[in-house]
């Protein structure tokens, strides 16, 4: 046992050396961290390995259970198919946007709309304003629905998209809608350079809205899409990883938190800094449901009891059983004698039989009922004797 | 940066007109899940013991407490929580009411581990504003009738 302790110790001191030169050599404390935590602002649990995770970490056994296998270097390349925004990861191949142009009507603007002006449901992928104000911001992605205000911001590829890589890969993966990964490379391009065409892009100062145009790799890595700088917090270069940590660890000013005021509390925020509340109808609510919502008590039925004995619903549940013919040995409800033979000890020697028991009976006959409940059962069994 | 629903829908739009990027969390938040607008309180009688039941949740780590607010979030009291409280993972809170037949503004606020508070509409909206797809964690206010009809309304400012 001791030199169990002391092989732990040693390791503990082992792994806290080794993890410190590990933080030393690197400039990042890595995505789950056991004091700073997770890189979006969680927390991280231990695992018993030392690492951290943001989960709780299964400690069962997971001998016998087969993981698969690793997978083997073709399997992988033919796995990875994603393009960076240098361009790195694009297939060669290219497209004209006159044949863009053809495959687009044929096949795309069925939902997305005549040259790429949205349709009913589906995404706008052209037009919108690019133009930016004097920081660089594209003035109309500052316009919020809120207090009044009808204009949407217009997110097409134009206004809002930072890197048209993500076209190429995204149209090559998931379009058409009906029928995915139908397209070949070369009509990919074609359709990807259309589009940048709708959105009135240029290539190294080529414009590209001329259907002789021809889309490949080497060019598409090469368009700037007006709202490129539109993101943050940073996550390229060095200190990516320290960046984004840093932006998601300061919530209430960056992604909006609340306070635990227990009482009197006042809503900060709003319009003019008003802090009186006002309680407002959500505009979209879903009210056409079914079953239909009601707009009146719907009320249990309540039970009409009329003029019935106050103690026989409480004598039908706890009484009858025994009460109701002599076979337990217990004077019979309806039978006359039965009952003015047990009267004649008195009704107050009746009522404390009842509530103490009295041969075979338990006190109040096992119910819980409070005394004078037992006082009505007694009173409707005797009024029910008569 | 690179595949479609970053950029064009998990990003978060903010009033000054620059998208929050790669905000993956689910943070923490909770509904009221009895009553609500199609599990109502038309049924209640005043002086009725009612169970109020929700469930809350947070991407940061495992919800802490829940607090419910009967009047739009001036006062609060603490519910408890029921049953598994795992990181991640549904978590359901209860309170016991008794059911005086008087209108209310109806709220759930949770917090996890993480320090995350659930935010108030108006605490949100400063900051995030209202373009963005996801991230909608805000305090959800059921109003509750003198009918007990109930249905979903904003707590403004």
């Amino acid at each position: 046992m001791f030199k169990l302790d002391r092989k732990f110790v040693t390791m503990g001191v082992i792994l806290a050396l080794s993890s410190t030169l590990a933080m030393a050599s690197s400039s990042t404390i890595g995505i789950y961290h056991s004091t700073s935590g997770a890189i979006d602002g969680g927390v991280t649990y231990p695992r018993v390995d030392g690492e951290y995770t943001a989960y709780k970490y299964n400690e069962q056994s997971t001998k016998g259970v087969n993981f698969g296998r690793t997978p083997t270097a073709n399997e992988i390349k033919a796995w990875d198919i994603d393009a960076l925004p240098d361009g790195s990861g694009l297939p060669e191949g290219e497209g004209s946007v006159g044949l863009g142009d053809e495959l687009y009507e044929a096949q795309c603007a069925v939902c997305h709309g005549d040259f790429g002006g949205g349709g009913e449901g589906y995404p706008q992928l052209a037009g919108g304003n690019q133009a930016k104000d004097k920081n660089g911001i594209v003035i109309t992605l500052k316009n919020q629905r809120i207090y009044g205000s009808v204009d949407a911001p217009k997110r097409t590829v134009g206004t809002y998209w930072p890197v048209a890589t993500t076209l190429f890969t995204y149209i090559r993966d998931a379009m058409p809608y009906a029928h995915p990964k139908s397209l070949s490379n070369d009509e990919t391009y074609a359709i990807t350079a259309y589009i940048l065409a709708q959105n009135g892009l240029e290539v190294d100062g080529e414009d590209m809205d001329d259907d002789d145009f021809v889309l490949n790799k080497e060019k598409l890595a090469k368009v700037v899409l007006p709202n490129r700088d539109g993101f943050y917090p940073n996550i390229d270069g060095p200190n990516a990883q320290e960046d984004i940590r840093a932006f998601f660890a300061d919530r209430a000013k960056n992604i909006g938190a609340g306070t635990r005021c227990m009482s009197d509390c006042k809503d900060p925020g709003g319009p003019e800094g008003k802090t009186e509340a006002t309680v407002m109808k959500i505009k979209y609510e879903m009210s056409d449901v079914t079953p239909a919502y009601a707009y009146a008590k719907d009320l249990p039925p309540k039970k009409d009891k009329g003029t019935e004995h106050p103690g026989k619903e409480a004598y039908e549940q706890n009484c009858a059983v025994c009460h109701k013919t002599d076979a337990m040995g217990a004077p019979a409800v309806g039978d006359k004698s039965a009952w003015t033979e047990t009267l004649k000890q008195g009704l107050e020697k009746v009522y404390e039989n009842s509530i103490k028991g009295k041969g075979g009976m338990p006190p109040k006959g096992g119910s819980s009922a409070s005394d004078d409940e037992i006082k009505e059962m007694v009173d409707y069994m005797i009024e029910a004797s008569k | 940066m690179v595949c479609k629903e970053e950029t064009s829908k998990y990003t978060a739009l903010t009033a000054s007109g620059k998208a929050i990027q790669h905000f993956y969390a689910n943070e923490v938040n909770s509904v009221i899940t009895y009553p609500c607008p199609e599990k109502d309180w038309k049924d209640l009688e005043v002086g009725d013991l009612v169970e109020i039941e929700g469930l809350a949740w947070t991407g940061h780590g495992t919800i802490k407490g829940v607090d419910i607010s009967f009047d739009g979030g001036k006062n609060w009291t603490e519910a408890s929580l029921k049953g598994l409280v795992l990181p991640k993972a549904w978590t359901r809170f209860s309170y016991m009411h008794k059911y005086d037949g008087k209108p209310m503004l109806l709220q759930s606020r949770s917090y996890d581990d993480s320090d995350n508070v659930q935010p108030t509409v108006n605490q949100e909206k400063a900051v995030v504003g209202v373009e963005g797809v996801y991230h909608r964690n805000a305090i959800i206010t059921w109003q509750v009738t003198d009918m007990g009809e109930v249905s979903n309304v904003q707590i403004r400012s």
